[in-house]
């Protein structure tokens, strides 16, 4: 499978197109210089050769063919055969014997073979119109220039085989390379699809495309898998804690309707299911609240609000109840005037409020709750209450939760999670901490 | 002619509300569909519309709405409806609704919401400058309150309370009408944090000579202030 595969992956893909187009660069280049270099070389030899007829051409018969018998005794191999030749095409003198039987061009360089000692050998050759008629040849060798060129013809073939097969390595290598890598996450996706949300696509740590796009990948997958765990937990949180509330309900309604039950009861026993109804119902719209704060609904009608404000009603608003229970409440910080916030001011109000309801319950008579602002902006509810354990400040905020105190106070475990959802919708984070007491905190994370 | 046109097609939410108008004290006609609202109150006089957000037939409770009011049909409407996010409410009270109700809701809000409106509409506030009720007297340019030429010590906030309620005097205000009038703020409120505010203020009403609060607790429903006969 493997070996079909990376066939497909665009890493194969793409080297094969940079090999054909490096591959189709070398030839040019390389037949270029084989190109520049042969006709240097040609055009080397016929200037020579123009230069010894030009030479040759303006002087009379006798004077050539004393030149020609010279230039004969010093070319013995006939490696460069010069003819003096009359208008009928006889050979007067010099080392070419006679006419090369290919059609002679005037004033231009020409190519034609002999036969020498059984093996046919190339020249180039000039001719020349003398003014009397007479024709006069200069020419070279040229075999040594002919096996020049194959040469370097041979090197650029080799050259070329060798791009080819290195390209070709090359491209499979990172294909095969870019196949294992897919298949792996192919692998865990399917694992994940079937169930296993623990999984995360595998990381080899680069900073390649694939990988970025993994961690960002491994990331939703963290936040699905967070969300999933909420909502069974939800679930399982409603079919707990609803139970008591409605049965209770069932309870009261049956006995308002039993024979035995005098009619001066009927009337509370029925006052007694509402007031349970109403708890119900508190019960889901705060649910339904918090997913509709989570998903961000309410974030559209945002806008500055004034957090010193806020507190000073919140104080202000449960200052009556502190002073029943003997407790007191104070603001902090107000001189930030003002503290400002882009969010939802009934939502910060409900949150906050929520925090020093709570701090209100666990704050022992003659203690004190106090509302911290800061610039940041940071806002602390601190009591000197129990606190809470530091093993449940995390359980406190899933939804439901009532730890081991609280489950004697009225309350339906909703508001940690209230907050926890409203904190986020403001990019707050929650904190909880606090040796003596509990220090609820809500701050803006630094960047 | 009834006191209330209800427009609501679900008829077991409907027959509920008529029962609790007229628990109340208040008629009502009952329509079920968009186009029978509009030309039902546009035709007649009603002291107040409550009006389902949903309704089948093409027009919606905003469509009604805003049909009334560019028809200049401006009696108070009390919207219904099965959505509470915080931006349906805004489109509700900005198509031309006066008050807006989140289903599943309580029949006592219903009607305290109602009186509230209808109260509005035939006592518009800036008129007045002195409000009497039984011995309290309040002079709204200084913000103070007598009771029986005495002035009462009370904080700012506690005076709002105050001159809310006697706004709405012999009417049920409920918690979450005081919370949200007094205080500014909108949410689910269900501690009872307003009836420390409550005793507190009613401590303040008796005064020294012990008399009657005027504040009346209706149960399962909040308070509501009252001059005694």
């Amino acid at each position: 499978m493997l070996l079909t595969d990376f066939r497909k992956t665009s890493g194969f893909r793409l080297a094969l197109s940079f090999l054909g187009i490096f591959g189709v660069a070398a030839f040019v280049m390389v037949g270029l210089i084989y190109w520049q270099t042969a006709t240097y070389l040609t055009s080397g030899s016929d200037r020579e050769l123009k230069r010894e007829a030009l030479g040759l051409q303006p002087h009379s018969d006798q004077i050539i063919s004393s030149r020609l018998e010279e230039h004969a005794r010093n070319d013995p191999g006939d490696r460069r055969p010069f003819g003096l030749f009359d208008l009928a095409g006889h050979p007067l003198a010099g080392n070419l014997r006679k006419l090369p039987a290919v059609r002679i061009p005037r004033d231009k360089p020409f190519e034609f073979v002999e036969t020498v000692r059984g093996r046919p050998v190339t020249y180039r050759g000039l001719a020349l119109r003398l003014a009397n008629g007479g024709l006069i040849v200069v020419s070279q060798d040229v075999d040594d220039l002919e096996d020049f060129t194959v040469a370097l013809g041979k090197a650029l073939i080799a050259c070329a085989l060798v791009t080819i097969i290195l390209g070709l390595l090359g491209a499979i290598v990172i294909g095969a390379g870019a196949a294992r890598r897919l298949r792996a996450i192919t692998l865990s996706i399917e694992q994940i699809v079937a169930g296993d949300l623990t999984r995360r696509l595998p990381d080899a740590g680069t900073s390649s495309d694939i990988d970025r796009l993994v961690r960002v990948v491994n990331g939703m997958l963290q936040e699905i898998e967070w969300l999933l765990g909420e909502v069974k937990g939800v679930c399982d949180s409603i079919a707990h804690d609803m139970r008591t509330p409605l049965t209770r309900l069932l309870a009261g309604l049956e006995r308002a309707r039993r024979p035995s039950t005098a009619p001066e009861d009927v009337v509370p026993a029925i006052d007694r299911g509402i007031e349970q109804t109403r708890e119900i119902l508190q019960t889901f719209n705060a649910l339904l609240r918090i997913s509709e704060v989570e998903a961000g609904a309410r974030s559209a009608a945002f806008h500055n609000v004034d957090l010193v404000q806020i507190a000073q009603d919140l104080v202000e608003y449960h200052e009556p109840l502190a002073e029943t229970k003997g407790i007191d409440l104070i603001l902090t910080g107000a001189e930030h005037q003002p503290l400002q916030l882009f969010g939802d001011a009934d939502l910060l109000f409900e949150a906050i409020g929520n925090l020093v309801d709570n701090a209100l319950k666990f704050a022992p008579a003659g203690g004190r709750v106090e509302v911290k602002l800061g610039p940041g902006p940071v806002i602390a509810v601190k009591d000197d209450g129990p606190g809470i354990r530091p093993e449940e400040r995390e359980l406190v905020l899933l939804r439901f939760h009532r730890s081991e105190q609280s489950r004697s106070q009225p309350g339906n475990g909703l508001g940690l999670a209230l907050v926890a959802a409203i904190a986020r919708i403001h990019r707050l984070e929650l904190a909880i901490n606090g040796e003596a007491g509990c220090v609820v905190t809500l701050s803006r994370p630094l960047p | 002619m009834a006191d209330i046109l209800v427009v609501e097609d679900d008829s077991a939410t409907a027959s509920e509300i008529i029962a609790a108008l007229f628990d109340h004290g208040l008629s009502a006609d009952h329509v079920t569909t968009g186009r029978e609202a509009i030309l039902q109150a546009a035709a007649g006089s009603y002291e107040a519309v409550i009006l389902d957000r949903m309704l089948p037939g093409g027009i919606d409770g905003l469509g009604v709405l805003t049909a009334l009011r560019s028809a200049g049909v401006d009696v108070p409407v009390l919207i219904l409806s099965a959505l509470s996010a915080v931006d349906e409410r805004v489109r509700g009270l900005r198509s031309g609704g006066d008050d807006y109700l989140a289903k599943p809701f309580e029949f006592m809000e219903l009607t305290a919401r109602l009186d509230a409106l209808m109260r509005r509409r035939s006592f518009p506030a800036a008129a007045e400058t002195v409000l009497k009720v039984g011995d309290l007297q309040f002079d709204f340019l200084t913000r103070t309150v007598r009771r029986n030429g005495r002035l009462l010590d009370v904080l700012p906030r506690e005076y709002m309370l105050l001159e809310y309620m006697a706004r709405n005097a012999d009417r049920v205000v409920t918690r979450t009408m005081i919370f949200e009038e007094v205080w500014g703020y909108r949410y689910d409120e269900r501690t009872n944090v307003i009836d420390v505010h409550i005793a507190k203020l009613r401590r303040k009403l008796e005064g020294p000579e012990g008399l009657p609060s005027l504040i009346y607790t209706v149960r399962g429903a909040g308070y509501i202030l009252r001059a005694p006969d």
